[in-house]
């Protein structure tokens, strides 16, 4: 399989904290990486680091594949302006997601469409963006992120601002997109039993990789095992059965 | 005052001059505004402005135009404020303070051991429509075709960097060259602005028709094109009454912005808009 990110050695300090230490990984194309730890693990730094918002660390990461910038969609852990009176439409924040200047209007403006109907979103788009609920926000978000059509999605904890019921539907959704479309998904998130029934691969983060490996394996792990304590690997372990379960 | 004698003013040359330039500054100021007032940098025209004020007087001092001294040294100063901002040890408001201060002391500075200028400097504390040029007009026309242009060419990229920042970078967006192009723009319009409404009041035009704007519309676009609409009426209609009535023309000008801006707010208030 074609590796397409791969993070060799990263460390992070702010100050005199060590907020990430000597990290390794990869993603491959068609990859459904789970990223987890607890509270205060690194697991916004790593992604931050990786989306190039943080510019100070050691070590490196690696786009391979062809796989530019522009190929990254990106999904944050809520609405990332909080002004409920910001004037745009939810057409406006979609177009966002296109940085290629040179395409066609007509294009556009189809695409945009047929994503947001896809999405659900169809009858939102006129709307101040300000005025949508939660799980409407993060829907144009994933549009935004999608509009372009990546390669590999990031996600941010995206449902910890959502209702249960929501949550579900929301990583249906994206399972579906991995399945139909490709899309190598990277989803960083603290809960476990929601989220990581969907995910192939695990990176267990506490300022270091504590596990990296498949979901399958999780519990043969020892050392995840002696630093996260028998519940929580227990709750990992719920994951694989799961995992199983589906697809007996 | 009748419509015959506004007609016999309009057609003064120095008057026909300060509707254009007038007009010039309307459409800059209002196509920028938006983005400094919804990223919390409205201030940045207050602080060029006294930037402003210095090269104006460093200006009168050598004898040379105000606009060729002040847009380098204006250019500048934004950047400086932007570079200073971005460090994570000065915020935004007292980086312009900073640079504000030190400029409007130098202003002093300069003003107080001169032996006296030939144009009064309160032309350009408050603005006078007398001390409009010719060659004024035809630089204007060109700095607000640029301005109009660069904004209409970046519009995209200013509008995802206005709303979410981290998204506008992490989609490969170039915020840093982005930042400089708003902030040296910026520059470039309070410049051409202190002529008609004059370095006390040219914050005032980037700000007023922007929040005025904001209360009349859901998008982004259509936002500027009221801004824009806000701008040319407020400018224009106070020009024609500081040359019927004697007024002065950059405090006529803010006074009508800031009634536009009451009677908006009021009326969406009442309508249950967003006011």
């Amino acid at each position: 399989m074609n590796k397409l990110l791969e993070v060799r050695n990263l460390s992070v300090n702010f100050g005199r904290v060590k907020a990430l230490d000597d990290i390794s990984f990869h993603v491959e194309a068609n990859d459904y990486l789970a990223i987890v730890g607890p509270n205060g693990s690194g697991k916004s730094s790593l992604m931050k680091c990786i989306l190039g918002l943080i510019e100070s660390f050691q070590g490196s990461y690696v786009y391979w594949d062809d796989l530019q910038r522009e190929d990254i969609g990106y999904l944050p852990q809520r609405s990332p302006n909080q002004d409920k009176h910001f004037p745009a439409t939810v057409y406006e924040i979609i177009q966002t997601g296109i940085t290629n200047k040179k395409i066609d209007r007509k294009a556009m403006h189809k695409a945009i469409v047929e994503l947001s109907r896809k999405l659900g979103i169809e009858e939102l788009l006129n709307q101040k963006i300000g005025t949508l609920s939660g799980g409407q926000s993060q829907r144009v978000f994933l549009a935004r992120a999608l509009i372009h059509k990546p390669k590999l999605l990031i996600m941010d904890e995206p449902t910890s601002a959502l209702d249960p019921t929501f949550r579900d539907e929301f990583y249906q959704l994206i399972k579906q997109l991995h399945d139909e479309e490709g899309v190598a998904i990277v989803l960083i998130s603290h809960d476990l039993s929601s989220v990581n029934q969907y995910a192939k691969n695990l990176l267990y983060l506490d300022q270091k990789v504590v596990y990296f490996g498949s979901v399958q394996n999780v519990c043969m792990s020892e050392a995840l095992m002696h630093q996260i304590g028998p519940q929580a690997t227990a709750a990992l372990c719920q994951v694989e059965n799961h995992e199983h379960h589906i697809h007996l | 005052m009748n419509i015959t004698s506004i007609f016999r003013l309009l057609s003064y040359a120095f008057v026909q001059r300060a509707l254009i330039v007038g007009l010039l500054i309307a459409i800059s100021s209002s196509f920028l505004g938006i983005f400094l007032v919804l990223r919390k940098y409205s201030m940045i025209g207050d602080g060029l402005a006294h930037v402003s004020f210095a090269t104006v007087a460093l200006a009168l001092v050598l004898n040379q135009s105000p606009l060729i001294i002040s847009i380098p040294i204006v250019s500048l100063a934004s950047l400086l404020i932007l570079k200073l901002s971005e460090e994570n040890r000065i915020g935004g408001d007292a980086a312009i303070g900073l640079i504000a201060s030190t400029s409007l002391a130098i202003g002093v500075f300069i003003t107080s051991v001169s032996n006296g200028f030939s144009v009064d400097l309160s032309s350009y504390l408050f603005g006078s429509i007398l001390i409009i040029a010719q060659s004024d007009v035809y630089l204007s026309l060109i700095l607000t075709v640029l301005i109009v242009s660069l904004v209409l060419v970046f519009y995209q990229d200013l509008f995802a960097m206005t709303y979410d920042l981290d998204y506008a970078k992490v989609s490969g967006r170039k915020t840093k060259r982005l930042n400089q192009l708003l902030s040296i723009l910026t520059a470039i319009t309070i410049v051409l602005g202190i002529r008609v409404v004059g370095t006390m009041l040219i914050s005032s035009l980037i700000i007023f028709p922007t929040v005025s704007a904001l209360r009349l519309s859901n998008g982004f676009k259509s936002t500027i094109v009221w801004a824009v609409i806000i701008a040319i009426f407020s400018v224009l209609s106070g020009i024609l009454i500081s040359v019927t009535l004697d007024f002065p023309t950059g405090s006529s000008i803010v006074l009508i912005n800031a009634i536009l801006f009451g009677v908006i707010s009021l009326t969406m208030k009442l309508k249950g808009g967003s006011a």
